[in-house]
């Protein structure tokens, strides 16, 4: 204890820093002098703003505009009861429910038709061969009937006003194509796993995607919880194929020059994988879709045409800077740790991670600032310091492992999670992309 | 179902005005006419009757005396008909099934009828076959000896399917009553029954002949556009196949990206279809099936109709017994029942001449029968004493029984004449069959009384319509009579 109070003494701060400059460079101005400021101006925006959410809840409730709700989903039957208890429990209740069974092996086929049969859904439509999940989402939407899309996963469940608040931005600011909704996790306590998981979601969704949507760079409107116009999607003519479809469309819907907005009071909670095993796999395929669609399918972003939008460009930079560049620079810094430090690299991962969890308690603050219902967030405490492992470490193994394969690979197109026969056709396709890339 | 009924009335108005009537209704067939009390019990003592329309006020016999000299029995139903309000409540002491006042309009005489059918087609809890109809079934199969009743593929039958006499007893929007007869038979033990086939019965009026289609669940229009659905794998957009077809030319575009579809299974597919509704619009994937009765009109949900099991029924051993009435188990027991049973023997005997007498009328074949008598036997049974007589009648019924085919029926008429149905059978084979009957008959007294050489007489007659249970027997007691004299 003594060696390592000495070791850090002899150092002195501008030493600490030294050691510890990939943080204070690169990290803490990003994550939390940057996020502080801009959440600060979105605060302070909300306060002068009151009066233009109260115009826009009563321009949404005196249009009461219809929506339609899709939710194509594999194998998801046993989550429909309790998806449409949910729904049918919302403060906003203008909507049709569209369920698609994108050829379920399971008894869903069952399930949806009987619930269209007592009209609990307006339409149950299936695919006996699986399609995949973009085409039963373009196959919900060719049979949709409302002015708004919203786009669900079945086993998400929603606070009562969620589709209310997220349906609120499009009536305050002109323009807004879509709205992502927040995600928050509802079986934190069965794992470890799902409890880290839920403090990521706190941080990454509720807050990061607040920070990137006041930025005007939000680049994700999630699947599990998404509005979108239907005039926009029909325009872009729906989804492409995935994994990774739901940034893919956001990407789109940008490149047409609308807007999309985070709404944090728009809730819905949903189930997290239990295991890292699992996790690892869904982390790879959403990591993929980085190099699929920001570095191949939507590369245009980057090139300097008449086509060129600043908020797009940074939109994209960004999360290619922060996510891959710089990730890759991290390895670097580990290695100059090494090689530099390698006598006193215990001292040195023992300051780490007090430094760390020191700015992930700073950063969880904000958290709290903004919840509602901050009392039931101080549990996630303890677990900060075992949030520096799962994003320092974890988190960064899975994507850096998923660029190289997609990157070297494409191996997002063998991924099980579409039938192979989409997948082929879509590889073909992407070999050809500068070519369709017009919307 | 057909009743077999007879008008009692004197007054010639009255008689007209109930036979007209009769004729009208399907359910009723008319046996007789009688003027008063006296004739309806000849009529009821020589025929099958299921029911009597009785007029009170009569000479001779009045209704009331006719029913006191009335041997009631189950399946024997009177309504009475007369045009005095006094004789009420009088009337339904009697346990008559329904009184009618005079002038009677057609509605209140279906009432009636539909009262009389209603109590013929109710259990009864003796042990008899729970039904009327059911009895009569069993007994046309007894004497005609087949022992299993084959649903017969029928575009006819208001089910599809008919059961024999049964089903064409029955009126045409009852014949699916026939089923649940069957079917509590076989719970009774009566029939054994093997599935042939499973049907679906309009809901509202149990009809088979149905039209089954698709339907919009939204406003039941069968006006419906089939569509298939088509996949484009490359930009995952998946819509309805019209949407691919181009005015020009026959290939499928993708209206997404513009792309020609080349090969189903490789860049395309068709997973799968939608209904839309040419009346309203609705779309959906999966259709309600209706029915459509095309006798009542009615549309029946598919899940709504009436599903029915079309068996095999064999009669069962229980099922032949009760065929022959309860004589048959009481001749097990014979010491304390017998008389019982040979009183019982000879009414069911005699409803099953009456039965073939009548059918006669209506089908071509057939029937003969024939009279046994045992000449000598009265110096045996001096001999023998009374106990002895009453063992020996009883050992004769068994063999006799045994001896005669299954078909075959027979009745002791008096102590010496035992007469004998044979249903379908002409007068040689009959002649063939008694013949036989004869030399067992000679051989089992031979064995059993030393000395006794028994001498028989026998005749036989094919049964004629127009003639009577009671005309049959005696013109073969004649017969006998006069063979005897002769000699």
């Amino acid at each position: 204890m003594t060696e390592f109070l000495d070791f850090w003494y002899n150092k002195g701060i501008a030493g600490f820093i030294g050691v510890f400059w990939f943080y204070f460079v690169i990290e803490l101005p990003r994550y939390i002098f940057f996020d502080y400021s801009i959440l600060l101006i979105t605060y302070l925006k909300k306060k002068t703003g009151w009066q233009s959410y109260k115009n826009a809840r009563r321009k949404l409730w005196e249009e009461r505009p219809f929506l339609s709700i899709i939710i194509p989903g594999k194998d998801e039957g046993k989550h429909y009861q309790s998806l449409v208890r949910s729904l049918n429990e919302q403060t906003y209740q203008n909507f049709e429910i569209i369920i698609v069974d994108d050829g379920s092996d399971d008894e869903s086929q069952y399930i949806g038709r009987a619930m269209e049969r007592n009209g609990e859904i307006a339409l149950f439509l299936r695919n006996k061969d699986r399609g995949g999940k973009a085409s039963a989402a373009n196959l919900a939407l060719n049979h949709c009937n409302g002015k708004y899309v919203v786009h669900l996963d079945a086993d998400c469940s929603f606070y009562r006003n969620a589709i209310e608040q997220a349906m609120i931005p499009f009536y305050i600011r002109e323009n807004v194509g879509a709205v992502g909704g927040n995600l928050q996790v509802r079986n934190d306590e069965d794992s470890l796993c799902t409890m880290l998981q839920a403090i990521e979601y706190l941080l990454y969704i509720s807050v990061g995607r607040t920070v990137s949507s006041s930025l005007g760079i939000l680049r994700i409107v999630s699947g599990a919880f998404g509005v979108f116009r239907k005039d926009v999607l029909e325009r872009i003519k729906g989804w492409d194929v995935g994994p990774g479809l739901d940034g893919d469309l956001t990407i789109k819907i940008r490149k047409l020059g609308y807007k999309i907005h985070f709404e944090p009071k728009a809730v819905a909670l949903t189930s997290v994988p239990n295991t890292f095993g699992q996790l690892t796999k869904q982390r790879i395929r959403w990591s993929r879709s980085l190099v699929r669609f920001r570095l191949r399918k939507h590369l245009d972003l980057f090139k300097p045409n008449r086509n060129f939008s600043l908020s797009n460009f940074a939109s994209v930079a960004e999360s290619v800077i922060y996510d891959l560049l710089l990730n890759l620079m991290w390895y670097g810094y580990i290695a100059y740790i090494i090689i530099n430090f390698h006598q006193s690299i215990g001292f040195i991962m023992i300051a780490g991670l007090g430094l760390y969890t020191l700015s992930k308690v700073i950063e969880f603050l904000v958290v709290l600032m903004l919840s509602e219902n901050w009392e039931n967030k101080l549990k996630y405490i303890v677990y900060l310091p075992a949030m520096v492992f799962y994003t320092g470490y974890y988190i960064r193994f899975v994507r850096t492992w998923a660029y190289f394969k997609e990157f070297f690979f494409r191996s997002s197109y063998k991924d099980s999670w579409n039938p192979p026969k989409t997948s082929s056709e879509a590889l073909r396709v992407e070999k050809s992309y500068n070519k369709w890339t017009d919307f | 179902m057909v009743l077999n009924c007879i008008i009692v009335d004197d007054e010639r108005v009255s008689r007209v005005s109930l036979k007209a009537l009769v004729d009208k209704s399907s359910r009723l067939n008319l046996l007789g006419v009688a003027e008063n009390g006296r004739e309806a019990l000849d009529l009821v003592n020589t025929h099958d009757i299921d029911l009597v329309l009785l007029d009170v006020s009569m000479p001779i016999m009045n209704g009331f005396e006719f029913l006191d000299n009335l041997e009631r029995r189950k399946n024997l139903h009177v309504i009475l008909v007369t045009a005095d309000k006094e004789y009420a409540l009088k009337a339904f002491d009697y346990n008559i099934t329904d009184y009618l006042l005079k002038p009677v309009s057609w509605m209140r005489f279906n009432q009636g009828i539909d009262r009389v059918i209603s109590a013929l087609t109710q259990k009864v809890t003796d042990g008899l076959p729970s039904n009327f109809l059911l009895l009569k079934q069993i007994r046309f199969m007894h004497t005609r000896n087949f022992d299993v009743l084959e649903p017969v593929s029928d575009r006819n039958s208001l089910i599809g399917y008919s059961y024999g006499l049964l089903t064409e007893s029955l009126d045409f929007d009852q014949q699916f009553h026939a089923l649940d007869i069957l079917e509590e038979a076989e719970r009774d033990g009566i029939f054994s029954g093997s599935l042939e086939d499973v049907i679906y019965l309009c809901s509202n009026c149990s009809n088979n002949y149905l039209n089954i289609r698709e339907s919009c669940p939204k406003c039941g229009s069968v006006n419906l556009k089939p569509r298939e659905l088509v996949h484009h794998f490359s930009c995952a957009y998946m819509g309805p196949e019209d949407e691919f077809k181009s005015n020009s030319t026959d290939d499928l575009i993708c209206p997404k990206c513009s792309k020609k579809l080349k090969h189903i299974g490789v860049d395309y597919d068709k997973p799968s279809s939608v209904f839309s509704c040419r009346n309203c619009d609705n779309l959906f994937q999966d259709p309600l099936l209706k029915a459509k009765c095309k006798s009542c009109g009615s549309e029946n949900k598919v899940e709504h109709l009436e599903r029915k099991v079309i068996k095999k029924y064999t009669l069962t051993a229980k099922g032949k017994e009760m065929a022959k009435g309860n004589f048959y188990q009481n001749a097990q027991q014979p010491s304390s029942q017998e008389t019982n049973g040979m009183d019982q023997n000879k009414y069911y005997f005699q409803r099953v001449v009456k039965s073939e007498i009548n059918r006669k009328s209506k089908a071509d074949f057939e029937s003969t029968l024939g009279i046994v008598t045992l000449m000598n036997i009265e110096i045996l049974y001096e001999r023998i004493g009374k106990e002895g007589k009453s063992k020996l009648l009883s050992e004769l019924f068994h063999m006799l029984t045994n001896t005669l085919s299954g078909s075959d029926e027979l009745m002791f008429r008096d102590n010496e004449s035992i007469v004998i149905l044979f249903p379908e059978r002409g007068t040689d084979e009959a002649v063939k069959q008694i013949k036989q009957l004869n030399e067992r008959l000679r051989e089992l007294f031979r064995d059993n009384f030393d000395g006794f050489e028994l001498d028989i007489e026998h005749a036989v007659l094919p049964i004629t319509e127009g003639k009577d249970y009671n005309e049959h027997v005696t013109e073969l007691t004649n017969m006998i009579n006069k063979s005897n004299n002769l000699q």
